[in-house]
């Protein structure tokens, strides 16, 4: 059915035509069949008297006139079974010749023809014995399997002309048939079967055509919501489709929708606005290059002024190397792309290495290192581990002055394991702290940005420890400390 | 011409500021919104080439709180470059914004035209008599001849210039001659001016005896 339209639409309309058909078609054609019973049962009722007048005729003496309804002229009627018994000799005759339709006729108008009743037996009527129906019924009485025949109603053609007769048995056990002729009942029902048809067609056409317009209807939503989708799809992400209906399966899919564009739009903004913050990162160390360079070779210069531009433009390099590094780390964590090998580790391990190898630098800043541990069994990568720790650990020895501390702490509790770094720092402002894990959020402007980085460290942090499944969060009272806590689930 | 630059990136504002001192400006720094805004308030600087992504007090900040005093000419040199942030840098007073990484000719170029509207100078050139100032190459002919001037004699003579007509005290040249860096004695000042008459005539610049100098328009 690959030809057809796939739409909803036209498989609806299919549908709907077919049954409509069969519906119709069923109800018109029982009707008809209805009409034709009654019709039928009506003409049956006006034979039916006529029957025993009509086998009354068969009961009258031979001789004498015939009977004023007319019987049987010349002689009583052969029993049928001689017809069937080519050499059985009658009295009287050779067998008739088969009747002609011509006194077929003849013969009906003639012999019982009575307010457009008829008569006709058996021998008479050959045409009438050969159709099936009758000839089969007509057996010798004294054949094994001979059954009286039951009086019954039949239509039949005879010569053409359609007739409704009663077909009963004689006394002397021939066949008589009782009928009329009913061309005009015939017509009848025949009229109406085309009017029934062709009020079916009609009543389908309309049905058809209401239910095309009625699924148009129903399916315009659905049209609405597709080009709407289409045309958001195609980059128009800050409309929406107009939900006019929300209470309905159509507008509850809309909102669906919608909400799915929201989100969409969401991410990609944060994407663009990822992107661009990258690119300007990078710009000031370009620009350093650039201008470093471009100054360099204005004029004729001496070696010192020359190494001193080509440091600064190493300082820059090592900049944006160590940028491109954060991003490309930041994207493979965000696609789950980071490797991650994952084992059961002993997280106060991790902890302890990361101060060892940044106690030198806490040495030369004049901070304490104060590591308070006990076995943390957990899941976890421990190099990757190792770098959020490192982060925190630095972050709180920069913003540490000579003489204060940073606590580092590990342990398990009932949910899993927890450590945490606490620094005796300035503190961070509550309004950074919801965004202190964005990505290029700087909340310490005074940092510098050559020992600051690019506000990637704690975004990293976050995506570390979000694949492990765990939670990062900082606290902080201004001018007391700060503190990072890390949770991650029990293994 | 005596500069005021502002960038928080240390290797940047150094070679910013080299690169200008080298273009025969006198250039005071700061790395951060505070310092700026403190000295930009101070002194009357030609031009102030402002970071936006500064630490302690913002760019746009800065140059609020600038305008509301002063109508030094600034130039916007920063990484941000969306047209959001040109249009929001132009209206809260910039007279120019470029982007980095920029090209240092363009600064300069931007620079002096910056400088030379806020003088009320329609062109690149001075004539002041028959002495021709071209304010881009930094030369001077005299009877279209070119005059040899050092760098500070050019800067001594293109402010005086931009001035003509006006008295300009020794302090006001001191303050826009040399920069913060320079240790230089006030009698330096009329080593220059002696040196530039000897070169383009006596009756050049003016002296106000207790007062200060002048070029005649």
């Amino acid at each position: 059915m690959n030809w057809l339209p796939q739409s909803i639409r036209w498989h609806l309309q299919m549908w709907h035509g077919l049954l409509l058909l069969v519906v119709l078609g069923g109800f018109g054609m029982t009707a008809w069949k209805l009409e034709q019973g009654s019709e039928m049962g009506r003409v049956d009722a006006e034979i039916q008297p006529l029957t025993a007048v009509a086998l009354g005729m068969f009961h009258r003496p031979r001789d004498g006139p015939g009977p004023p309804g007319g019987g049987p002229p010349g002689g009583p009627p052969r029993r049928p079974r001689d017809l069937f018994d080519p050499l059985s000799s009658l009295a009287e005759d050779r067998p008739p010749p088969p009747p002609t339709a011509i006194e077929i006729d003849n013969w009906l108008s003639d012999v019982g023809e009575q307010d457009g009743f008829f008569v006709a037996w058996g021998f008479r009527g050959e045409p009438l014995i050969q159709r099936g129906a009758l000839a089969r019924s007509i057996q010798r009485p004294d054949s094994a399997d001979y059954t009286p025949l039951a009086p019954r109603a039949e239509t039949l053609m005879i010569a053409g002309t359609p007739v409704r007769v009663m077909v009963v048995a004689t006394p002397n056990e021939d066949i008589a048939v009782i009928g009329r002729v009913i061309t005009p009942e015939l017509a009848r029902l025949e009229s109406l079967k085309w009017s029934l048809a062709g009020l079916g067609a009609g009543v389908w056409l309309v049905g058809f055509f209401v239910g095309w317009w009625l699924t148009g209807r129903a399916l315009r939503p659905i049209q609405t919501i597709s080009a709407a989708a289409t045309r958001i799809a195609d980059g128009h992400l800050n409309e929406r489709i107009n939900v006019a209906e929300t209470k309905n399966e159509l507008g509850d899919l809309a909102n669906v929708l919608n909400g799915s564009f929201d989100k969409l739009e969401h991410s990609i903004e944060k994407q663009a606005e990822f992107t661009a913050d990258a690119a300007h990162e990078l710009r000031t160390p370009v620009s350093v290059v650039l201008t470093q360079t471009q100054l360099a070779l204005a004029r004729e210069r001496d070696a010192a002024e020359y190494r001193d531009a080509l440091a600064a433009c190493e300082r820059a390099a090592k900049r944006m190397s160590s940028l491109t590094e954060s991003l490309l780390q930041l994207s493979r964590l965000d696609a789950h792309a980071e490797p991650m090998h994952m084992q059961t580790i002993d997280l106060s391990d991790v902890v302890v290495e990361t101060a060892e190898m940044l106690r030198p630098l806490a040495d030369e800043r004049g901070v304490t290192l104060e590591v308070h541990v006990e076995p943390a069994r957990c899941q976890g990568d421990a190099e990757k581990l190792g770098q959020v720790f490192t982060n925190l650990l630095s972050n709180a020895l920069h913003h540490s002055s000579a003489g204060k501390r940073v606590h580092l702490r590990c342990g398990m509790n009932g949910e899993g394991t927890k450590a945490s770094v606490e620094d005796e720092g300035s503190g961070i402002a509550a309004q950074h702290l919801p965004f202190l894990f964005d990505r290029f959020y700087r909340a310490d402007e005074s940092r510098n940005r050559n020992t600051g980085g690019a506000g990637l460290g704690l975004a990293i942090c976050k995506a570390i420890v979000a694949q492990h499944h765990g939670s990062i969060e900082a606290r902080s009272e201004p001018g007391k400390g700060s503190t990072f806590v890390v949770k991650l689930p029990a293994v | 011409m005596r500069l005021l630059v502002v960038e928080d990136e240390p290797d940047l504002l150094s070679i910013v500021c080299k690169a200008l001192r080298e273009e025969g400006y006198a250039v005071d720094s700061a790395a951060d919104g505070e310092e700026g805004l403190y000295k930009a308030t101070e002194w009357d600087y030609d031009a102030v080439v402002l970071d936006l992504m500064l630490p302690k007090l913002h760019g746009i900040d800065v140059l609020k709180r600038l305008r509301a005093i002063k109508k030094t000419p600034v130039l916007l040199l920063t990484a941000r470059g969306r047209v959001s942030d040109k249009v929001q840098g132009l209206d809260a007073g910039a007279d120019d914004y470029l982007p980095k990484p920029f090209d240092l000719n363009e600064l300069f170029a931007r620079l002096r035209s910056v400088i030379r509207r806020s003088q009320g100078e329609a062109k690149n050139e001075l004539v002041v008599q028959d002495v021709v100032i071209n304010c881009s190459a930094r030369t001077v002919k005299k009877a279209g001849a070119l005059v040899d001037l050092t760098a500070r004699e050019y800067a001594l003579v293109e402010h005086l210039a931009l001035r003509r007509g006006k008295l300009v005290t020794r302090t006001q040249l001191y303050e826009h001659l040399f920069d913060e860096n320079d240790a230089s004695m006030s009698n330096l000042l009329d080593v220059h001016v002696s040196n530039i008459r000897k070169k383009l005539g006596h009756e050049f610049i003016v002296t106000r005896r207790g007062h200060g100098y002048c070029i005649e328009a």
